[in-house]
């Protein structure tokens, strides 16, 4: 049944593509036609073709809304997707142009706009200078070496790294300074006992004023000192200050540490005031003077076994 | 306009709060702002502009912040802008799906 149909069908069709070529062949050779019959036929040929056309038309019309209507749905959620990157992006930027006016409205709140030199009301050469490649004073930002200061005090012209020691010794602070000044005041408060010895026990031996004249010459230079220091006058004391004294004062410390174990450590150059008594004392005893308070009973007792006819003495019984 | 903004707003905070990616990416965008200078430019023209009114005349900071926002918004380069655009496209484009925005 259906393979008929089909079948009759085809047949339709063919029939139908026939009659078409016959009005094509009629149409080309329209010469031996009659004019009328070539009239109807192209009156008919044309509505054929302009229902062609419409056709045509209205397939390519659909397929084109087809498209649009894809495309339409496309730029919705794209153009979602750009109001929404469109608007996120500003609202960054404005949150952030929002914290820095803040920050900057509190800066201005508490006074400090003043100092970074923001107004105008702070002079040039203290405003901040807020530049790429130079620091906040307008200097650049290479290091730089070989500094050299001017101290304030005894306006002497130093380097930077010595400038420090410097001032801990030239202003009186720090510990070196209060050695050196307890050790000034011990040989001013020697001199002055030396002095006074002096005046009460009378001439004494010539040792012992020697020693004592050697003490004084000694403490001269400081005697003057220790009284300005007493007398609460820093600043003369300072004029006599002598950096190579201090320095060794404080450099001391450093040889000892570089000293061997098991080797006796190296004197200081410098004596404690207990070690110049003694020295002094020692001193006296070796001319024959009298018996000192640091000597032992025993080491007298020696000192006089050293004469033979004690000892001879000593032995008879 | 403003009330399609203003809804815009509302999600993309609730975005940037419940989404920890998102908070990483404003990390990243404050970091590069601060690189390319643009922090700097702002701060300065935020000094000029206290300058220009004098500090009595400026009772409230966000008169500030609104004079200045404009110029912070013409100031970020173009190159930087592409960067994050490029930077939430593809935080947003997942985020997106499910929220309900009608462009009119």
């Amino acid at each position: 049944m259906n393979r008929d149909r089909h079948d009759r069908d085809r047949h339709s069709d063919r029939e139908h593509r026939s009659e078409r070529h016959r009005d094509r062949d009629r149409h080309i050779n329209n010469e031996h036609r009659s004019p009328q019959r070539t009239v109807v036929h192209d009156r008919e040929h044309r509505e054929r073709e302009r229902e062609r056309e419409r056709d045509r038309d209205r397939h390519h019309n659909n397929i084109i809304n087809n498209n649009n209507n894809i495309r339409a749905g496309a730029t919705t959620s794209s153009a979602i997707l750009k109001s929404a990157i469109h608007e996120m992006t500003t609202l960054l930027i404005e949150e952030e142009a929002f914290f820095i006016g803040k920050e900057t409205g509190r800066l201005m709140r508490w006074g400090e706009l003043e100092g970074l030199g923001v107004l105008e009301d702070v002079q040039l050469e203290h405003q901040v200078v807020d530049a790429p490649g130079v620091d906040i004073f307008g200097e650049p930002l290479a290091k730089k070496f070989n500094f050299e200061c001017e101290c304030p005090r005894c306006r002497r012209t130093l380097a930077a790294q010595r400038f420090a020691p410097h001032l801990e010794k030239c202003m009186g602070m720090g510990r070196n300074s209060s050695r050196i000044a307890s050790r000034r005041l011990a040989q001013g408060s020697s001199s002055q006992n030396s002095q006074n010895g002096n005046g009460s026990t009378g001439s004494g031996s010539q040792g012992h004023e020697k020693a004592s004249s050697h003490q004084g010459n000694s403490a001269a230079g400081s005697a003057v000192s220790s009284q300005s220091h007493q007398n609460g006058d820093v600043a003369s004391e300072e004029e006599h200050f002598e950096e190579d004294e201090d320095d060794e004062d404080w450099t001391m410390e450093r040889k000892r540490k570089h000293t061997k174990k098991g080797t006796e450590k190296i004197s200081p150059k410098r004596k404690g005031p207990l070690q110049r008594i003694k020295n002094s004392e020692g001193s006296r005893g070796r001319r024959g003077a009298s018996p000192s308070v640091t000597d032992s009973p025993l080491s007298i007792n020696e000192s006089s076994l050293h004469d033979d006819d004690d000892f001879a003495a000593l032995s008879l019984g | 306009m403003e009330d399609y903004r203003e809804q815009v707003k509302d999600i993309m905070e609730k975005i940037i709060s419940d989404n920890p990616q998102l908070n990483k990416v404003t990390d990243k965008v404050e970091a590069r702002l601060e690189q390319c200078g643009w922090s700097d430019e702002i701060r300065m023209e935020c000094n000029r502009l206290i300058r220009q009114r004098g500090i009595e005349n400026i009772s409230d900071t966000t008169e500030l912040v609104r004079d200045l926002t404009p110029f912070a918004r013409s100031k970020v380069p173009t190159e930087l802008k592409k960067e994050l655009v490029a930077m939430l496209k593809d935080a947003l484009q997942k985020e997106l799906e499910g929220t309900k925005l009608n462009p009119k």
